[in-house]
């Protein structure tokens, strides 16, 4: 049982009370350090877990809670945090950590200094029946200096004794200034305490629009929301603390320029081609940077892929592309530091808030934005219809590509204006989508990996770092990526088909149906 | 959960002050640890401060009436339980009818166990016996100690025939030097000479030490009492092996 005292709260009358209540006999005091961890995007806290690293003294351990139940401990060798889940020592707390974080770092959340005082509760043989804690907490680094937070009471009960924890448990329960919580409970204090939000970062989409809303204005809070992204994400991706940075700040361009493109008319013409340009250009600075992190993501994969004699030839593959990939990140910096970009950014701030006109110019600026997103997603998904049926085994890889663009409109359209359809219902639409995408995806994805594959090679000859066995191997991953991509074109008509049944065409159709007059006229 | 049996046909060679002493520090280590002690002498239990008493006797336990899980107790140490020893155990054999499968009689105890254990160390009774041919069979790793003297090279040799017979492998058999006193010719002969007999043996000895004597009085394992003593360096030492053996 857990218990949060505010910082205010007064420990010394409180250790008092309660040793003079109850027969604690024995009083140690420790102090150490805490930082608690987390991915950017919360993964642990959005699970109900907390973990953080435990310094006092010589002794480093990393703890992991659960929510209202079990710890899983580890002693670490120093105090240097793990960065990924890879970088932990083998155990459990490896198999817990690693499908939760995937490939995101982890970072400190919080870091505080604590004083905890150990009470132990005896009883005639000396046999320790009880175990309290009560920890005082202060931030460390803050602008302003620490910054004190509020603290906790644990009871650690010691199995087989119950009575006594009863019996704690009820006298800290009366106390009015303890309130029973856990410590995500209580990191969600600290961090209100410092002015911070737990969940403030998701790299979902999600905006809530309502239905009768002006068209321009509806598609700015979109592109604003997508504008907020791309500036959360910068900082990680500038430090290159995980490759998913620049993974949703890429996501959020491409989201922009889609959004761009199929809100045309909402906005004054020309604005919207020059940022259309910008962001385009955006889109392809980022692009090698990315790129080279897909190779390395899919390093291990492709590694298993070879017959087991020649997984080693890879490994000056792997030099090559951490090599290049360092260079790739430079080059994105010094885009990112680039006048064109800051320009950008800038002027596309601007003009998203800059003040709407009472009378636009644009065609569809003053319509409810549920009208044009029911427009615009039947149009993108009838041609979707069209494209599809039209492939037979004998159409042009293009064909197929084209596609799959087609399919991104429709899901980003399907994601920005998911909080005015049904959820449930959106959410079923997009998982059906998401099968087509897929296979799209891994038939365009394996002709571009073996392009690349193919350059990479060429350059790695120029720049010497690569040998027979090397290329040998090489040409193994790309052969075994032509037999994917054929795998993928050949399952494409069943995927398709799968799409353009018409139980999903009825779907499809009921949601985004043109409204009859008389519900228009309520919007 | 890994069982690990401190086990010896022979009594008084150090199983029990091995059996407190290891499982406290791989509970040190971060690891919620059980300790069982099956020996109705219940001097494991006398060590962690609990009285050698089940509710209902051993033969609610075995005979499945009774959870384990309630008639644990914790010990001083954090993540570091107990299942006591209780009187009846001295029936254990026949409590562990042959007739009813004791070897999952056995297993039934410690399932319900294996979400919430890391580590299960079995304190047993010296002797062969229908127990030991059980826990024989159950555990991952048995721990003999040994002390150095040719009366116990030969315990040890009956020891491996012993498991020879029951197991079909798969079994990790670490013994390890028990109460060596360096300053006796003998010991100090057959440490030289046994490990190349024994390639199984684990490399670090417990030296016979007033320390570990001491656990009587002080009811505790060494590092608690005596943290920078020869004793607890000895253990902790031994830990970190077998943690590498199993
Ligand atoms: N390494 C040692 N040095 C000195 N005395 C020891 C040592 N190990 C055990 N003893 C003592 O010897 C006696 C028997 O030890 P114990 O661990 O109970 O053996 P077992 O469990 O094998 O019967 C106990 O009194 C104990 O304190
Ligand atoms: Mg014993």
């Amino acid at each position: 049982m857990e218990f949060i005292f505010p910082a205010s709260f007064s420990i010394d009358a409180f250790l008092q009370r309660l040793t003079r209540a109850w027969p604690f006999q024995e009083k140690t005091e420790t102090t150490g350090r805490r930082t608690c961890f987390d991915s950017f995007d919360w993964r642990l806290y959005a699970r109900g877990y907390t973990l953080g690293i435990d310094s006092s003294g010589r002794e480093t351990w990393l703890i992991l809670r659960q929510e209202g139940g079990t710890e899983t401990r580890r002693r670490l060798p120093g105090p240097t945090p793990p960065r990924f889940a890879w970088d932990l020592p083998e155990g459990d707390l490896r198999t817990i950590l690693s499908p939760i974080l995937e490939l995101r770092a982890l970072l400190p959340v919080v870091e505080i200094q604590y004083r905890r005082w150990h009470l132990k509760w005896l009883n005639k043989d000396r046999k320790t029946v009880l175990r309290l804690e009560v920890e005082q907490n202060l931030a460390v680094a803050g602008d302003d200096g620490p910054h004190p937070l509020p603290g906790r009471v644990r009871i650690l009960p010691v199995k087989g004794y119950r009575k006594a924890e009863k019996r704690i448990g009820r006298f800290l329960g009366n106390e009015p200034e303890l309130s029973p919580a856990g410590e995500r409970e209580w990191l969600t204090r600290a961090l209100a305490a410092l002015g911070r939000r737990p969940l403030d970062y998701s790299s979902k989409f999600s905006l809530r629009l309502k239905p009768g809303m002006r068209s321009d204005l509806a598609a700015r809070s979109i592109l604003r929301h997508l504008l907020a992204t791309m500036k959360t994400n910068e900082p990680g991706l500038r430090a290159d603390i995980d490759s998913e940075f620049l993974h949703d700040f890429r996501v959020a361009v491409r989201r922009t320029r889609t959004a761009l493109s199929q809100f045309k008319k909402a906005f004054p013409a020309p604005a919207g081609e020059r940022f259309g340009v910008e962001f385009a250009w955006l889109g392809r600075v980022t692009g090698e940077a990315r790129d080279l992190d897909v190779f390395l993501l899919n390093f291990e994969h492709y590694k298993a892929s070879l017959p087991p004699a020649m997984r080693n030839d890879l490994a000056p593959f792997h030099g090559f592309l951490q090599k290049h990939r360092k260079q790739a990140h430079e080059r994105l910096l010094h885009a990112l530091d680039s006048d064109r970009y800051r320009n950008l950014m800038a002027d596309w701030d601007a003009f998203l808030n800059q003040p709407l006109p009472d009378h636009p110019d644009a065609s569809h600026a003053l319509l409810p934005i549920e009208r044009l997103a029911r427009r615009r997603i039947r149009r993108v998904y009838r041609g979707i219809l069209r494209k599809g049926r039209a492939i037979t085994p004998e159409s042009p890889a293009e064909a197929l590509h084209d596609l799959r663009k087609q399919c991104k409109k429709l899901r980003y359209l399907l994601e920005f204006f998911q909080s005015l359809f049904p959820q449930e219902q959106i959410k079923g639409l997009i998982r059906i989508l998401k099968r087509l995408q897929d296979n799209l995806g891994e038939f365009q994805d394996t002709e571009v990996q073996q392009r690349r594959l193919r350059e990479f090679s060429r350059e790695m000859i120029r720049e010497g770092d690569a040998g027979a066995d090397t290329l040998l191997a090489m040409g193994v991953l790309i052969q075994n990526l032509e037999h994917r991509r054929n795998q993928a074109r050949k399952a494409f008509a069943r995927c398709f088909a799968r799409f353009d049944n018409r139980k999903h065409r009825k779907r499809f159709k009921t949601l985004f149906a043109k409204p009859r007059p008389e519900e228009e006229e309520n919007t | 959960m890994k069982i690990l049996a401190l086990y010896s046909i022979k009594g008084g060679v150090g199983k029990t002050a091995a059996a407190v002493n290891l499982a406290r520090l791989a509970a040190g280590d971060g690891a919620p640890t059980l300790l069982w002690d099956m020996d109705p002498q219940g001097s494991t239990s006398y060590y962690c401060r609990i009285k050698p008493k089940l509710k209902g006797g051993g033969k609610k336990l075995i005979g499945g009436q009774c959870a384990s899980g309630d008639l644990i107790k914790g010990t001083d140490h954090e993540r570091l339980d107990l299942l006591p020893a209780d009187f009846s155990l001295r029936h254990l054999d026949l409590l562990l009818d042959r007739g009813k499968k004791p070897v999952r009689q056995l297993r039934k105890v410690l399932k319900p166990l294996a979400a919430e254990y890391q580590y299960v160390f079995l304190d047993c009774p010296p002797n062969i016996s229908l127990l030991s041919e059980c826990v024989i069979e159950i555990t991952d790793a048995i721990l003999s100690p040994i002390i150095p003297t040719t009366l116990s090279l030969r315990t040890l040799d009956q020891l491996t025939g012993f498991i020879a017979d029951h197991h079909q492998g798969g079994l990790d058999v670490l013994p390890f030097f028990s109460m060596v006193d360096r300053r006796k010719k003998l010991h100090r002969e057959i440490l030289t000479t046994l490990p190349e007999r024994c390639p199984g043996l684990l490399r670090t000895p417990i030296p016979y030490a007033s320390d570990i004597e001491r656990m009587g009085i002080e009811r505790a394992p060494v590092c608690d009492y005596a943290p920078r003593s020869r004793s607890a360096r000895a253990y902790r030492m031994l830990w970190d092996e077998i943690k590498e053996r199993i």
